[in-house]
């Protein structure tokens, strides 16, 4: 017979299970994305697109001028945001937004500073070992995305690695991510995983826990990083470095996304 | 280090604590109450392992020194505790020197 617990943790599946996809990505997002990933992406169509929604196109900006890119000077408008990022970085700009949901709880605005701060780090990762960030910075945006869409007072509790992994996998299957997003995020929560990407994005993850502090990180644990320093070969002392070069974005990124 | 179980309010356990017939009474991480403290003592459990705050000759917490580094804002010791904590459990030669390597920073930043 289950626990209650147990009873709680596949009530919450379920309803990650029974999530409306379609109101997670609306119509245009999804068409936008669906222009950039063509072969000859028109930009203009996507702005267009993006324009109809124009909450959506408020939250775009907001990170276009973020951390994540760090421009110089600030971006004004879609069009601009287009020019400027090109398709590959504009659909990470999109997909950025889907974290960004409106909430007045605290605990689960931690959980969304967690996703950008978990991305932040990912991206800095790949340019350390010299690899493209695209996926992973996806990956980490999305690896808690359930939690995020479906989120429930109390749900810390009911977090296990397994719920978290069938959670990830069932909601970012739904919204046809491709495949290799899929499987990073899945073996992220496998204790030993020796898959490359997940090795990274649980490196990223335990810098946003440093980096969100005790009082604002919503996980209290670790990942076990001990074998990711050799699977991806990289020094400890290089990770050290990675979280205290980056405080000043960081911050920025956390405060970005305050109540 | 060792402490009197007394004196370990607002201490993080560092090791699991087992009653005298081996089972699990609290485990390591937990931060000590005066509740928890009480239970201990009833227990018959009169020291126990916590976290790494210093203390002079007549157990008192020494705030102003530790053993790794010297924290002179309340950020850098907030982040130290916080880092303590969370390596309670990895204890791998790449994790101990991953965290020598985050709390030197503090200490330098």
């Amino acid at each position: 017979m289950s626990s209650e617990k147990e009873q709680q943790q596949l009530n919450w599946l379920a309803s990650v299970d029974a999530l409306d996809h379609s109101k997670v990505v609306n119509r245009y997002v999804r068409e936008a994305l669906t222009e950039l990933s063509s072969e000859n992406a028109n930009v203009h169509q996507v702005g267009i697109l993006l324009s109809k929604e124009p909450a959506l196109t408020a939250k775009l900006l907001m990170i276009a001028n973020s951390p994540f890119y760090g421009f110089h000077r600030e971006v004004k408008d879609i069009e601009e945001a287009i020019v400027v990022l090109g398709g590959l970085r504009l659909k990470a700009l999109i997909n950025s937004s889907l974290v960004l949901v409106d909430t007045v709880d605290e605990n689960h605005l931690h959980y969304i500073q967690h996703s950008l701060v978990t991305a932040f780090y990912a991206q800095k990762i790949c340019k350390q070992l010299g690899l493209h960030s695209e996926t992973l910075f996806t990956s980490g945006l999305f690896h808690i995305l359930p939690i995020i869409l479906n989120y429930q007072v109390g749900i810390g509790h009911l977090l296990s690695m397994p719920v978290l992994s069938q959670s990830s996998t069932t909601l970012l299957n739904k919204l046809q991510l491709p495949l290799e997003i899929i499987q990073s995020v899945n073996e992220l929560f496998k204790v030993n995983s020796k898959n490359h990407n997940a090795a990274i994005l649980r490196m990223a993850f335990d810098l946003s826990v440093f980096r969100l502090g005790q009082d604002s990180s919503p996980f209290k644990n670790l990942l076990s990083i001990e074998n990711d320093f050799g699977i991806l070969n990289l020094k400890p002392l290089k990770l050290s470095e990675i979280y205290w070069d980056n405080q000043k974005e960081t911050k920025d990124l956390i405060d970005m996304v305050k109540i | 280090m060792n402490i009197n179980t007394k004196d370990a309010l607002h201490c993080t356990l560092e090791e699991d604590v087992f009653s005298s017939s081996g089972n699990l009474i609290l485990p390591a991480g937990v931060s000590m109450t005066e509740g928890l403290i009480n239970a201990l003592l009833k227990q018959g459990i009169h020291t126990i392992e916590v976290v790494g705050m210093s203390r002079d000759d007549n157990g008192v917490p020494d705030e102003g020194a530790s053993e790794e580094a010297s924290y002179t804002t309340l950020s850098e010791k907030k982040f130290a505790e916080h880092i303590e904590i969370l390596f309670i459990k990895h204890k791998g030669s790449h994790m101990k020197e991953f965290k020598q390597c985050l709390l030197k920073k503090s200490s330098n930043s």
